[in-house]
């Protein structure tokens, strides 16, 4: 009768451990669905955030490419010891600097525009591709593209000396 | 019996909870202080990423004058240095930084201001050759000595800096006085304030020695100073040359007033050399492009004869100036610079008996 009595108490006590158990791991799974679930948005939150940062990073890299390629000394449409004309190449000098200094393209201009594919197009009088610098990765994942429109001059063309105007623009791609 | 069972469990319970907050609060701590770390290094990539930015477009548009709020990041110092030919700037302490090995850019070492100005002025060899860029504060003072057109130029370009200030005399110099300023930088063009082993102005005492500084301009070179146990010390045992055509907004020499170590003075300058070598190569592209139409027009007229033919014509000129920058890559140790001066101004003359009837080199 005794031993029965003990049995019977053992019984409703292992129940309520059993639920008690149940509970906890119900609470615990639940729990780590929620971790679960908060690292999943987090990660790819993160990695849209990271996106968004590295096209940030490229347009940055873009304009400062554009930036540099527009004011380089060695194209500029000088005059003498006088601040150079705004916004326009000397197609002479363009023509000149890919030959001239494509040996540097490795190392002091890839310095100044990293992996990037720089054009002068010349739209009048006669439309002319004159490469400036290129230096394209294999393989790459993001490509932004500028256009700035600019003066080109050319003395040569010009009658006794006077300089000849024609337009085109500069095309800057930049790479990652 | 069950009482004792029920007071233990609650007991086990409570140390439960505590151990398990403990570890959650200790958690968060944890991440709370990486997080910290993390935006600070973000704040300082971000802060040399916008002044990447801002120095780029100050160094490119000429002769430009910028004042930058800076406040935002007034508690860090910025530090500019340039060893070897590489360029970095960055906040101090931190590790995110920026090396350059293209643009001259000539300030004090560090600054430490809530407000940055920047001066874009262009070297010109005796063509442009790059844009060097000056970066200064509000709280360095630069206190100029002597007459001269330098000094008038720069006392009125540095007007709108308010922090540029012509000694009357001997006296004034020795009251400098700091005045909550960081930095003080003296410009001597006469020679006679500072020489090594003079003493520097009492109330300068007070400050650092690296935030005081001095430099003199004697005919083409210059010499360094820092203040070292209340004297004035010099930084450089030869005088460094000035490498430039003089005149107005003479860039080489603005860039010492503005530099206040040799080493970085003259690795700026390093820079500019190595630009200059390029920017020459595609001139004298550029010359034989023109005698080539002269040519054709005219094969014995004036402007071919100048640019080709003559005893000193412009392809020859340029080559040397190339012959001579190629020879400094090679051997450093024994180039002089200065050797460009005289070719500089031949294809300066050159230039300007061109541009009367001819098309001008530059």
């Amino acid at each position: 009768m005794m031993k029965e009595v003990i049995k019977g108490r053992r019984t409703v006590s292992d129940r309520r451990a059993q639920v008690h158990l149940t509970e906890t791991i119900a609470i615990l799974f639940i729990f780590f669905i929620l971790v679960g679930l908060g690292i999943s948005f987090y990660g790819k939150y993160k990695s849209i955030s990271f996106v968004e940062q590295q096209e940030e990073l490229l347009q940055a890299r873009a304009i400062r490419a554009t930036l540099k390629a527009i004011f380089l000394p060695e194209l500029l449409c000088s005059r003498g010891s006088a601040e150079p004309e705004e916004n326009c190449m000397d197609v002479v000098k363009a023509r000149e600097f890919s030959p001239q200094l494509q040996d540097k393209f490795d190392d002091y201009y890839f310095e100044m525009f990293s992996y990037a594919n720089i054009t002068l197009q010349q739209i009048y009088p006669s439309p002319e591709k004159i490469p400036l610098y290129v230096h394209v990765p294999e393989t790459y994942e993001q490509r932004e593209t500028t256009f700035f429109v600019m003066a080109l001059r050319d003395e040569t063309r010009g009658e006794r000396g006077v300089p000849s105007y024609g337009f085109g623009y500069l095309q800057v791609e930049v790479f990652s | 019996m069950a009482n004792k069972k029920g007071q233990v469990e609650v007991t086990i319970n409570w140390v439960y909870v505590l151990v398990a907050g403990g570890i959650i609060l200790l958690f968060f701590i944890g991440v709370i202080v990486k997080q910290k770390t993390a935006s600070e290094e973000g704040l300082a990539i971000d802060v040399v990423r916008v002044m990447e930015n801002i120095f780029v477009g100050a160094g490119v548009s000429e002769k430009t004058k910028n004042f930058i709020d800076t406040s935002g990041i007034s508690e860090f110092t910025l530090y500019f240095d340039c060893l070897d030919g590489v360029g970095e700037y960055g906040l101090q302490g931190k590790s995110a930084n920026v090396q350059n090995v293209i643009d001259p850019l000539f300030s004090s070492s560090t600054i430490h201001s809530p407000k940055l100005i920047t001066w874009s002025v262009p070297y010109l060899l005796p063509f442009k050759v790059i844009d060097f860029l000056y970066v200064t504060a509000p709280n360095i003072k630069y206190y100029l000595y002597g007459q001269d057109d330098f000094i008038a130029e720069l006392e009125k370009e540095g007007e709108e800096f308010g922090n540029i200030i012509v000694l009357d005399g001997q006296n004034s110099y020795m009251g400098i006085d700091p005045q909550g300023n960081d930095q003080i930088r003296v410009v001597d063009i006469s020679g006679t304030l500072v020489k090594d082993g003079f003493a520097v102005p009492e109330k300068l005492l007070s400050l650092a020695d690296e935030k005081v500084t001095a430099l003199v301009l004697q005919g083409e070179s210059a010499l360094f100073f820092q203040k070292d146990a209340g004297r004035w010390h010099l930084l450089n045992t030869l005088p460094i040359p000035i490498v430039s055509l003089g005149g107005a907004r003479d860039a080489a020499k603005l860039g010492a007033v503005f530099s206040t170590s040799p080493d970085t003075y003259q690795c700026n300058m390093g820079k500019a050399f190595l630009r200059l070598k390029n920017v020459a190569k595609v001139q004298l592209a550029r010359a034989e492009r023109l005698a080539e139409y002269y040519d054709l027009l005219n094969p014995a007229g004036f402007c071919t004869n100048l640019i080709s033919h003559a005893d000193k014509n412009a392809k020859d000129t340029l080559g040397e100036m190339i012959d001579l920058l190629e020879s400094c890559t090679l051997v450093p140790e024994e180039c002089d610079y200065q050797e460009l001066i005289p070719l500089s101004q031949e294809v300066e003359r050159i230039n300007e008996e061109l541009k009367v009837n001819c098309i001008a080199l530059y």
